[in-house]
């Protein structure tokens, strides 16, 4: 009996035992805000959060590509078209609304106001962690915010060149997702212009811990290596933004100032102390900058985002080699998706000696494959942009060991400038501006780089021309195409067919009906209705 | 007072708290055997079991006869275990009113579904489908039933989950099992508290007897394919003729891909006979022996079991070993133990479909040129896949140890138990099977369930007119899911296949050439991930009846969920029921009604959340990947924190989901049971459910999780079955029914919004409140423009009717313009069809002379409704080619005729308003079927073994699948997937031939 009753007591024990505890499980897969914005690895984690998600809204469906070099309206556009895919093909004949999933998605922005959204989540509560972590210094704190403001601006100017007026959210608003009206351009692009200004005293040339660079993260501070093995956003980078930003708005003056910056300044002396001096790369160089990655000539990227290959950020998808490789330099694919047509090749690239891409007069063939490749085929191969992630470490060429495509996924860097499209965007604004000598001296830079000779007007035509011309080669396959050619014909004014459609809208996407019908406010581009 | 203690002591054995246990304390002359001749004598008195036609069925049916039952249905486990069935999903089929159990593969050990009474949410991913699937009890402790769906987060594609997939409820041995009872209503299944939001089915297996007995049993079965006509390369042509006569351009035409060019090119012109090598007749064993015995206070059964079932297509099957033992000791006369162990091992064999083996892979190559129809070609790429491996392996072991103690009135009941099943896939496949790149993937994943329960049990009665009963207990459960997961491509060698999971990641900066069992680690991507959920419930229970007329019984249940959010941890369930027998009240004279009852329940319970994400409020993650990249987890090597603007925006304030249901049932029977009839109301109203509604998109989501969504499912169950002839009688038949009637509502969605589009596209579904959530949304196709004259015009300004825009031209399908608008989009669409059968159920008929007994099962859907996108992917191959995605992908079964091309209009397939789209009622069909799903014989030898040890000893042959009934013009309507597609992949359900033997000694 009594054994029976201390058995009883014993049990009901155990029913009081088990109390509440078991329910408060903390998740190993998510972070609660509680437990948040509390270490300076939670504000590391949160910079990484705003670039990783920039770099998802470039490289989701290829848009970066899709909107900057297959955009086409009646003829006037991108160089590449494509070859099967007929929604591919709805983007360079401007059906921007035919009924396939990627049209849908590329007119979605939720992408682009993910990244906003982190960062305006970070410049809130990141100055919490002040309090928290002896070890994130004020300083920390001031570069962190540098580079997340600088990644906002960017991300609305990027969006500002596809859909024209968007929403400007500069705050979190999160639990209170209020519906905002489309804000105009202009005064979107005047919000970016004053936040790349206000950034650039923040961030340094070069992340070396330089005692004399006070923008740097300090030696012993948590971020550290975390910057110096990545270098995002220096000064070069925000005034090489904010020269496309004036560019864009044909605020020229202002254009060449920041420019110049970057070209006077590719090699100051904290950056050459780390070998880290910018360069204009020659063609082989450039192949190998595409990686992205410490030690492969990645800081001659004046701005752009990157795939860490080993650290398995390669993709199937998201790159641009997705859509211009195939066979013979990948195996996966018969045929390219997208690719630039012979005939445009030829009046491209018309030049004798250019080392992207000629013929060569006496074998008639190509000269090399470093534009272009399998140049006899209907489709060729534009093999610029040519990171498989066998290669390991990356080839100049595509010959090497390693290189036999067996394995197509890709990890180039989404570029958005590097020199040479800073020394191009110069010579522009100079040639608008008047400067005409300088104008001409830079282009003949960027021209000797690759082969070329002098500018010669009879037979490169006017100097607009020939600038816009060789920015057409040199930057081809890198997203700048469409929003050049808007530059280009906005200074021409040449085109009517085109020059209305920059006034009547039709330049930018459509917004998509599912973001339309979530917000009341907005209003569709005119030019989709 | 010792009757109560009986009572109480059949309530436990019932919960599968032992059975032998405690006979001692009721009378030292009654022993167990005793105790189960009651049981059985109870069985046979009461007849309740309306599928039990045998009448011999030891299935413990009611013990208690005092114990509200509303709402259960029991299943006679002789008869399934007759029929070569693998998974607890395909004997359930048909045979229990208001289960639907779902095959859409005949490949033995795939993922099936079962949904009680309707689904309580819309099933439109993979993810969904685990939401509405019932709780399976084994011996009364709820097991995991189905691996984690949190794995589909990393998924590209989610055809599969990854890792073994393998159908966990695979694993019982139906000779293991005495009896399976469907808990539909909370009358009998609120005791399981939030479990049984979608219902209960319980299985208690055989118990463990002092009795020495061995039994053994076996069958072996023999599977054959039906004939199928091929095609090759001259058919595809001349499918496509019309097509390119008609419409194709010059360079349309120059781009015919290159497999079709030459029509003595005899790769793919040659003769279609890759069936040879694919479809194949098949062999099936089964096998299990067991064995019972002990003494009086200390006894058990020990079984072991074997299987092999076989798909007839593709070399794919599964194999079962099964082990399991069950001891009950009762060391004083009031304590006793029951320890029950189970483990089983499940090996499956896949199939070689090529989108499952690129999806698993995530690498597409050219998908330009399909697999040659011919045997020769087919035979080499088998030759590859033999230096291939896919070791698809899941363990599951359950375990409980139960200790009962009595003091007087009191019964104290403990439990211990854990359920774990773990799942392993290890692949291999050479260079030569994908494009010179070969790849090496590991997975190791589990579930883990751990119970501990606890209850307290007294009973009360005056004059033996007022009975109480009254219990209260608490337990918890806590529950761990967590897979590793790693894969690599291009390696350094073919004959190198290491595991590269136990492989220790060097330091990459300092060797980046090192690499892990030849291969780089650039090329090499791994995955953790790991989540728990807990539950913590307190229970009372309090149950009074008037002598056997008046049953009245009350609930109160309080559940704390680990996932949910520390404000609303906590869901207060009460359920109330009540029994009527009117023929023990009113009628007890009348002897032609030996039996009527009324009973209702109503009630509610909670619904766990599956997913941890919604206890923590607004939260960061690692989601910075996007369309066609969802893995990608870092940026420059570094682990992001950031907001799940993919998954969806999770706020405060989530409360619980739950279900409320009502159920008023009837049960009758007639002329001594001869004619028996049950007959089940129920409404069932899921509450407060979470659905991802777009939102937010200016701040970055995808969409927002709201709570909510509300669900009502209500319906009719009908079981009727009868003795035809009388019980003197050497012939017997009797003819069972079951049949469900079920509609589902959408009540209310979150935020008061009225409808909602899931998904885009083709793929986009259509929620409306006040419509059911199994609908198409679907574009009326009323035939073709023939000329482009035809298309109309509107009279205002003049634009042509078009489709998104698009001005439709001649060859374009002439859709119906709903709205007036001339323009064809989203809003011209309909919801149309059901996914789900409105009714379903099966029709047995069970003969028996002398020692001869047939059974003939008829399993039925009707008003259901299938998209045939194996068709629609036929006619659209001008997008199917060009596209070179997973949708492309042709299988060794595109040169199989599957329906008739000759119905559908011949469209201009290059148009850009994609005519063949799926999402337009041209390809919507009726999916209705009645199947016979098996016919067997068994012939009963005991008359020749009367004086031996034999107690048993039965032989039978059976055919399953016999032939189906269907106005579905594609292959059998039963291979569809859970969102009513017929995709065209599921492997057919064979015509299987058994020949068993069933043995007692």
């Amino acid at each position: 009996m009594k054994i029976r009753i201390i058995l009883i007591v014993i049990a009901l024990f155990m029913i009081s035992t088990s109390c509440n505890k078991v329910l408060d499980v903390q998740s190993t897969r998510l972070v609660n805000e509680d437990n948040m914005w509390l270490k300076a690895a939670d504000a590391q984690a949160g910079v990484i959060g705003v670039f990783g998600l920039s770099r998802a809204a470039l490289n989701d469906n290829d848009r970066h590509w899709i909107y900057g070099d297959l955009r086409t309206i009646q003829g006037r556009g991108g160089d590449f078209r494509s070859v099967t895919r007929l929604d591919l093909k709805a983007v360079s004949s401007n059906q921007l609304k035919a009924t396939y999933p990627l049209l849908d998605a590329l007119s979605n922005w939720t992408k682009f106001y993910a990244a906003i959204n982190a960062a305006n989540i970070f410049l809130e509560r990141a100055p919490n962690i002040l309090k928290t972590d002896p070890t994130y210094l004020p300083s920390d704190l001031k570069l962190d915010i540098a580079n997340v403001r600088a990644i906002r601006a960017f991300i609305y100017f990027y969006m500002v060149r596809i859909w024209g007026d968007v929403p400007l959210i500069i705050t979190s608003h999160d639990g209170q997702f209020d519906h905002k009206p489309r804000e105009t351009q202009k005064n979107v692009l005047t919000f970016v212009e004053s936040e790349l200004l206000a950034v650039i005293p923040d961030v340094p040339v070069v992340y070396n811990s330089d005692p004399l660079q006070p923008e740097q993260p300090r030696k012993g501070a948590t971020f550290f290596t975390f910057y110096i093995d990545w270098q995002p956003i220096k000064k070069h980078a925000a005034y090489a933004i904010l020269a496309h930003v004036y560019a864009w708005e044909g605020k020229y003056a202002d254009a060449a100032i920041c420019a110049k910056w970057v070209l006077d300044n590719m090699q100051l002396g904290a950056m050459t102390a780390i070998k880290q001096g910018m360069n204009f790369l020659n063609i082989d160089q450039m192949r190998q900058m595409f990686r992205g990655e410490s030690g492969n000539n990645q800081y001659n990227i004046v701005f752009g985002f990157s795939h860490n290959l080993v650290n398995g950020e390669s993709t199937t998808t998201g790159a641009l080699e997705e859509l211009t490789l195939a066979a013979p330099y990948i195996t996966n694919k018969a045929l390219p998706a997208i690719y630039v047509p012979k005939d445009s090749i030829l009046s491209v690239f018309k030049e004798a000696n250019d080392v992207r891409f000629s013929i060569d007069p006496i074998l008639n063939q190509p000269s090399s494959d470093r534009y272009f490749g399998a140049f006899d085929r209907t489709f060729p191969i534009f093999t610029k942009v040519f990171i498989i992630t066998n290669h390991d470490p990356p080839l100049n060429t595509l010959n090497g060991v390693g290189s036999n495509g067996s394995i197509a996924a890709f990890g180039s860097a989404t570029v958005f400038t590097r020199p040479d499209d800073m020394e191009l965007l110069l010579a522009e604004a100079d040639a608008v501006l008047g400067n005409t000598a300088d104008a001409i001296t830079l282009l003949n830079a960027a021209r000797a780089n690759r082969g070329l000779l002098a500018y010669d007007a009879t037979k490169n035509g006017t100097l607009i021309d020939a600038i816009f011309d060789e920015r057409r080669r040199e930057l081809m396959g890198e997203g700048h195409r469409w929003y050049d050619l808007i530059r280009y014909k906005k200074i021409k004014n040449n085109d009517p067919v085109f020059n209305t459609m920059i006034q009547n809208g039709a330049i930018y996407w459509p917004i998509a009906q599912s973001v339309l019908s979530e917000n009341p406010l907005l209003v569709q581009n005119p030019y989709w209705n | 007072m010792r009757f109560f203690t009986f009572l109480c002591m059949c309530l436990f054995a019932l919960s599968g708290l032992g059975f032998g246990m405690g006979s001692k304390n009721i009378s030292s002359e009654i022993s167990i055997h005793n105790l189960n001749s009651t049981l059985i004598k109870d069985t046979v008195i009461k007849g309740k079991s309306i599928l039990d036609s045998s009448k011999k069925s030891s299935a413990p049916k009611k013990a208690n006869p005092k114990i509200i039952d509303a709402g259960s249905t029991f299943l006679d486990p002789s008869k399934i275990s007759k029929l070569p069935v693998v998974s607890l999903q395909q004997f359930l089929k048909g045979q229990v009113s208001g289960v639907y159990g779902t095959e859409p593969s005949g490949e033995p050990g795939t993922v099936q579904n079962l949904f009680i009474r309707g689904i309580s949410m819309p099933v439109f991913s993979a993810k969904d489908q685990f939401q509405s699937q019932p709780t399976i009890v084994v011996d009364g402790i709820p097991v995991i039933s189905y691996d984690h769906p949190f794995a589909y987060d990393i998924q590209q594609y989610d055809f599969n989950r990854i890792g073994p997939a393998t159908n966990i409820l695979a694993n019982i041995d139906p000779e293991n099992i005495a009896s399976i009872e469907v808990l539909k209503d909370l009358s009998e299944s609120g005791k399981y508290g939030p479990r049984a939001a979608n219902g209960i089915i319980s299985i208690t297996t055989k118990r463990a007897s002092y009795l020495k007995k061995i039994s053994f049993n076996t069958y072996i079965g023999l599977a054959t394919p039906d004939a199928v006509t091929t095609l090759n390369g001259a058919d595809e042509n001349a499918f496509r003729k019309p097509f390119y006569t008609k419409y194709a351009t010059f360079d349309q035409i120059q781009n015919i891909p290159a497999y079709l060019r030459d029509s003595s090119y005899t790769v793919y012109y040659g003769p279609s006979n890759w069936t040879d090598l694919y479809y194949k007749n098949t062999l099936q064993y089964g096998l299990n022996i067991s064995i019972t015995g002990g003494v009086d206070n200390a006894n058990f059964r020990a079984a072991v079991g074997s299987l092999r079932d076989n798909s007839v297509a593709d070399a794919s099957g599964l194999s079962r070993y099964n082990a399991s033992f069950m001891l009950n000791m009762k060391p004083t006369k009031w304590l006793s133990f029951t320890a029950t162990m189970s483990a089983s091992q499940l090996w499956r064999d896949r199939n070689k479909y090529f989108r499952d083996r690129f999806a698993e892979v995530r690498y597409l190559p050219d998908l330009t040129n399909p697999i040659s129809p011919n045997k020769d070609y087919y035979a080499q790429f088998l030759r590859e896949y033999d230096k291939a491996f896919d070791n698809n392996k899941t363990n599951i072991v359950d375990a409980s140890f139960v200790t009962k103690m009595t003091f007087g009135k009191f019964n104290f009941i403990s439990t211990f138990s854990t359920d774990y099943s773990g799942g392993y896939r290890d692949i291999f496949y050479p260079r030569t099977l994908l494009e010179t790149n070969n790849y090496v993937s590991n997975y190791f994943g589990y579930n883990q369930r751990v119970i501990m329960d606890n209850k307290v049990a007294y009973n009360l009665s005056w004059h033996n007119t007022h009975f109480i009963d009254l219990e209260g207990g608490q337990s918890v459960q806590l529950d761990r899911y967590r897979y590793d997961y790693s894969y690599a491509y291009n390696g350094s060698s073919d004959y190198i296949k290491l595991n590269i999971q136990d492989t220790p990641k060097p330091n990459i900066f300092a060797t980046p050439t090192a690499n892990s069992g030849g291969y780089l680690f650039t090329n090499t991507f791994r995955f953790i991930d790991q989540t728990q959920n807990n539950l913590l419930s307190y229970y009372a229970r309090a149950g009074y009846h008037y002598k056997d007329k008046y049953k009245l019984s009350l609930l109160l249940r309080g559940d704390g969920s680990s996932n949910q959010q520390p404000t609303s941890r906590w869901f207060l369930s009460p359920i109330l029921s009540g029994e009527w027998n009117i023929k023990n009240d009113l009628l007890p004279a009348r002897s032609a009604i030996s039996e009527l009852a009324l009973k209702t329940s109503i009630g509610r319970v909670g619904r766990v959340q599956q997913d941890d994400r919604y206890a923590a409020g607004p939260q960061y993650t690692v989601d910075i990947g996007f369309t066609g990249q969802p893995r990608i987890g870092s940026y420059q090597g570094l682990a992001p924190l950031n907001r799940p603007y993919n998954l969806g925006w999770v706020g405060y304030n989530i409360p619980w989901a739950y279900t409320e249901q009502e159920n008023v049932g009837l049960d009758m029977g007639l002329w001594h049971n001869r004619l028996r009839a049950s007959v089940d109301l129920y409404s069932r109203t899921d509450k407060n459910e979470i659905i991802n509604v777009p939102a937010n998109a200016d701040y970055g989501y995808a969409y927002a999780a709201m709570p909510g969504m509300s669900v009502n499912n209500s319906g009719i169950d009908v079981e009727l079955s009868a003795d035809i002839l009388p019980a003197k009688s050497k012939f017997q038949w009797t003819p069972s029914i079951s049949f469900n009637f079920n509609r589902n509502v959408l009540k209310a969605l979150p935020g008061g919004i009225n409808q909602l589009v899931v998904g885009t596209g083709v793929n986009s579904r259509l929620l409306q409140v006040g419509k059911s959530i199994d609908q198409y949304w679907l574009l009326q196709n009323q035939g073709i423009y023939n000329r482009d004259s035809e298309v109309p015009v509107n009279p205002n300004g003049g634009a042509k009717l078009s489709f998104h825009g698009i001005p439709l031209k001649a060859g374009d399908p002439k859709w119906n313009d709903l709205n007036g608008d001339y323009n064809i989009d989203d809003n011209d669409k309909v919801l149309q069809g059901h996914s789900l059968p409105v009714v379903s159920g099966g029709i047995n008929n069970d003969f028996r002379y002398k020692s001869w007994s047939l059974g003939v099962n008829l399993y039925y859907n009707l008003g259901r409704n299938i998209i045939n996108q194996a068709m629609a992917n036929r006619f659209d191959f001008i997008n199917q080619q060009s596209a070179n995605d997973i949708n492309s992908v042709k299988e060794i079964t595109f040169w199989q005729k599957m329906g008739d091309y000759s119905k559908y209009p011949v469209y201009n397939p290059w148009s850009d308003v994609i005519p063949y789209r799926t999402d337009q009622d041209l390809f919507l069909e009726n999916g209705s079927f009645i199947k016979l799903r098996s016919v067997s014989l068994s012939y009963d030898m005991m008359g020749l073994f009367k004086k031996s040890k034999i107690t048993k000893f039965l032989i039978y042959t059976s055919v399953t699948n016999v032939f189906t009934l269907t106005p579905y013009t594609g292959r059998d309507p039963e291979l569809v997937d859970y969102k009513g597609y017929d995709t065209g992949y599921g492997q057919p359900i064979p015509r299987t031939y058994t020949l068993g033997i069933k043995m007692d000694l």
